[in-house]
């Protein structure tokens, strides 16, 4: 599902926030990106959705060599993925149900089934009662739920969480990884940046280990 | 298309305190430039009655024989400046001053028999040879049987200076209209740009984000302006029962205040969005 080749990923000229990463990871994995801030994780999630170019190496997510792809593949390749933010960047003028219906909505699926596929993720993440409700009016887990859910809705075949327990406690966080991980039994990929060891070793998935810009384990 | 109107109304309802200060500017732009537009009007109306005046006025030498007259009517018809040129004879003169003087008729009493007032040719000039009056007055000047000229140097300098002024203060204006509409617009698709980012992970295709920003600029464009009409068409009447009845734009251009303002909407949409839809 993604490989890396000795990608390198500079800012400006001398900066180097990634050096020489190569990583596998096979379809329908549950993989944790442990490193500390600063390490790189953010950096090769947003290599891996092609928010950011490499300044070496090779990037393959789905199928898609991210080095050839075109930019109006571009939204095509990214509906194949969930995203979930640390954030939750939820979009403050939509309700929960439309921020969850949102990717669908750019895909032009037909209302009907929009419909039903969010009234089938709000039930998952427990947030029917929430469906109306701003991103403002409502607390950082459900906010978090409601990001989990719109990086869900569209059954993707990869999910990129980026530090989605930051924000959370810890019984929070258990309960946001336990959803992760039923993604995970139902087929999808799942990839979480974190930097929260006690939460990787109560999970005990695969870990891949990365200290400033290398991987050291993985 | 439902979708694209639904999502142009609702970025317009939460584009917040920036998306109503953007219309309100466009308002405020749209009743100045409205304003400019009246008084520039009412300027080159007034402007217009000034060149119908004649600028050169030929006085004829006494006992002048007509075909002379004709000699010099052809001469004056003759150059490129000259619109059009009249015959005023001793007579019509003394007629015309007799109405000037109306209230001091008994100034002018007797004068029928020895009238001392030369016959001349008035000359009308064309509009863009307004600044030539002085140079056609020396060569009336110089024909024979004309004994003296007499032309509206301080008119014709006021009537270019006048129409100078309106177009470079116009232009400057309209420029900075332009500037101040595409900025407020353009800041308002720029603060969202975390939203767009947010479309374009989520994977909306650059159409999709596209389409309703252009209309949403479209939509304040052309809003603004509307009000912005509306409002000095309203204050105008009320000015109006103070002063007397004000003629508000001509259709024509109304439509070119409402159609620029749309435009700039359009254009100012456009703008911040290339570099936004990059990622």
């Amino acid at each position: 599902m993604i490989q890396m080749y000795g990608v390198s990923m500079r800012y400006k000229e001398d900066i180097e926030v990634l050096h020489d990463v190569n990583m596998l990871v096979e379809s329908g994995e549950f993989v944790f990106l442990m490193g500390s801030s600063g390490a790189g994780k953010t950096t090769v999630l947003r290599l891996l959705y092609h928010e950011l170019i490499p300044s070496e190496g090779h990037v393959v997510v789905a199928g898609h060599n991210l080095s050839r792809i075109k930019t109006v593949q571009l939204p095509y390749f990214r509906r194949k993925l969930g995203i979930v933010f640390q954030d939750f960047k939820l979009l403050p003028n939509k309700t929960v149900a439309q921020n969850i219906a949102f990717p669908m909505r750019v895909t032009g699926i037909k209302r009907s089934e929009i419909r039903k596929n969010v009234e089938r993720v709000l039930e998952w993440t427990s947030l029917t009662h929430r469906r109306n409700a701003f991103p403002e009016d409502i607390s950082g887990g459900e906010q978090q739920r409601a990001s989990i859910a719109r990086a869900m809705v569209n059954n993707p075949l990869l999910i990129l969480a980026d530090e989605p327990t930051g924000n959370l406690d810890p019984e929070l966080s258990l309960e946001i990884m336990r959803l992760f991980e039923q993604m995970n039994q139902q087929g999808t990929t799942v990839l979480v940046a974190t930097h929260d060891i006690s939460l990787v070793q109560r999970m005990k998935k695969r870990v891949i280990k990365l200290d400033g810009g290398k991987i050291t384990e993985g | 298309m439902a979708h694209i109107w639904r999502e142009t109304f609702s970025n317009i309802k939460y584009s917040g305190l920036v998306g109503g200060l953007s219309i309100v500017v466009v308002v405020l732009t749209a009743m100045m430039f409205g304003a400019l537009l009246m008084i520039a009007n009412y300027i080159h109306g007034e402007l217009n009655v000034m060149k119908e005046s004649p600028l050169v006025v030929a006085f004829l030498k006494d006992g002048l024989a007509d075909s002379d007259r004709q000699l010099i009517w052809k001469e004056i018809k003759g150059l490129p400046q000259v619109r059009s040129t009249k015959y005023i004879s001793k007579e019509d003169a003394l007629r015309k001053t007799r109405e000037m003087f109306a209230s001091r008729a008994e100034i002018l009493e007797g004068l029928e028999d020895t009238n001392p007032l030369p016959s001349s040719f008035e000359v009308e000039l064309e509009p863009q040879f307004l600044d030539s009056a002085k140079e056609v007055a020396e060569k009336l000047k110089g024909l024979p049987g004309v004994e003296d000229t007499q032309y509206a140097e301080k008119t014709s300098e006021f009537v270019k200076k006048i129409e100078t002024s309106l177009i470079f203060i116009g232009s400057i204006l309209g420029l900075a209209s332009i500037v101040i509409v595409c900025f407020s617009i353009m800041l308002t698709t720029y603060i969202r740009r975390e939203e767009i980012r947010i479309m374009r992970l989520v994977g909306a295709t650059g159409l999709f984000i596209r389409i309703p920003l252009l209309l949403q600029g479209v939509v304040q464009g052309f809003l603004g302006s509307v009000i912005g009409l509306a409002v000095l068409y309203g204050l105008l009447n009320l000015l109006a029962m103070q002063t007397g009845p004000a003629s508000f734009l001509p259709l024509r251009q109304i439509a070119l205040v409402v159609t620029g303002g749309a435009f700039m909407g359009f254009i100012a949409g456009a703008m911040p969005l290339r570099r936004l839809l990059k990622i």
